[in-house]
């Protein structure tokens, strides 16, 4: 799971910018959603850019490129609920 | 003993067809070669095993049962050394490890011969000597029964390549362990059999004459 983090951290990093990116044109309460959706998307599109061998790191230790994607997704949901509850209150 | 075997491996690449119909198989305790000359499908017939390209036509099989390539990552069944440098540039080799490995298992790394002295040191600044050992004994020491390693000695400077020979003669006792690279004399000296691609067929080569009888290697009287 150590290594699974790394990937998420990557990850995270290039969804964190996307979505800050997209809050300057959009209503706060759709920036979950962007995260999870356009910046997610947006995230794999990055490492596959630029970090597309070290999925070689991930595949030795049993991590297929789907199964880091779908964990991913799937802990994206947790920032997602706070980035809403923030945006929630901040409006 | 396990033994990994492929048959009926095909792949095209639009109308070139780089593997065909071909037959392979590695034992435990048995280091097996492949060359052949660029384009000719090394690189390719090790990614088609692993499992991260689909193949035309494949029957992978370990101990005699079949099994589908996208489960070779999944179940650990074959580590993969690829061409190129896989491992987190700005991680320090001393906080890769523990990725890899829980507990006293990073002993098996941590002791190995030159890693003291390279684990303050970030993966992008390793020489390629020092990246290529580090990388193989990362993959190497994984419960995998098989290993494929693509040009581990490319690159790498005498003192390393020797104790990369060390570690794959180690690593033979438990594995079964396929290797493809350009430097034939190091493979040569590390392999107990080894094997051709030519033209999408494999063929079996005994010695550097055989390689120079296939057109990898000029001929004597050239």
């Amino acid at each position: 799971m150590r290594a699974f983090r790394q990937y998420y951290l990557t990850l995270l990093l290039f969804n964190l910018c996307f979505t800050a990116a997209s809050a300057v044109f959009g209503n706060l309460l759709l920036l979950p959603i962007i995260f999870c959706t356009a910046g997610f998307a947006f995230s794999l599109f990055a490492f596959n850019k630029f970090f597309s061998k070290q999925y070689y790191f991930y595949n030795n230790i049993g991590f297929t490129r789907q199964k880091l994607a779908v964990m991913t997704f799937a802990v994206n949901l947790v920032p997602a609920s706070l980035i809403f509850t923030i945006a929630f209150i901040v409006l | 003993m396990n033994t990994l075997s492929v048959n009926a491996l095909t792949k095209s690449f639009g109308r070139k067809i780089v593997l065909d119909n071909v037959d392979l198989s590695c034992q435990a305790g048995e280091i097996l070669g492949i060359f052949g000359r660029n384009g000719c499908g090394k690189s390719t017939l090790l990614k088609l095993l692993f499992g991260t390209m689909k193949a035309d036509s494949i029957r992978l099989s370990f101990n005699s049962k079949t099994i589908a390539p996208n489960t070779v990552i999944p179940d650990g069944q074959i580590g993969y050394l690829p061409q190129d440098p896989f491992l987190p540039k700005n991680l320090k080799v001393r906080d890769i490890i523990p990725l890899y490995y829980n507990g006293n298992e990073q002993d098996k790394v941590f002791h190995s011969p030159g890693i003291e002295k390279m684990a303050n040191t970030r993966a992008g600044n390793l020489s390629m000597g020092e990246l290529r050992y580090f990388e193989l004994l990362l993959v190497g020491h994984l419960p995998h029964p098989f290993l494929m390693l693509d040009e581990p000695f490319s690159m790498v400077e005498p003192l390393y390549k020797d104790l990369i020979k060390e570690l794959l003669f180690e690593l033979k006792a438990k594995k079964g362990i396929i290797i493809t690279d350009h430097y034939y004399d190091d493979v040569f000296s590390v392999t107990d059999r080894n094997l051709m691609l030519k033209d999408g067929k494999i063929l079996n080569i005994n010695d550097r004459n055989d390689l120079a009888a296939h057109g990898y290697l000029p001929s004597e009287t050239e």
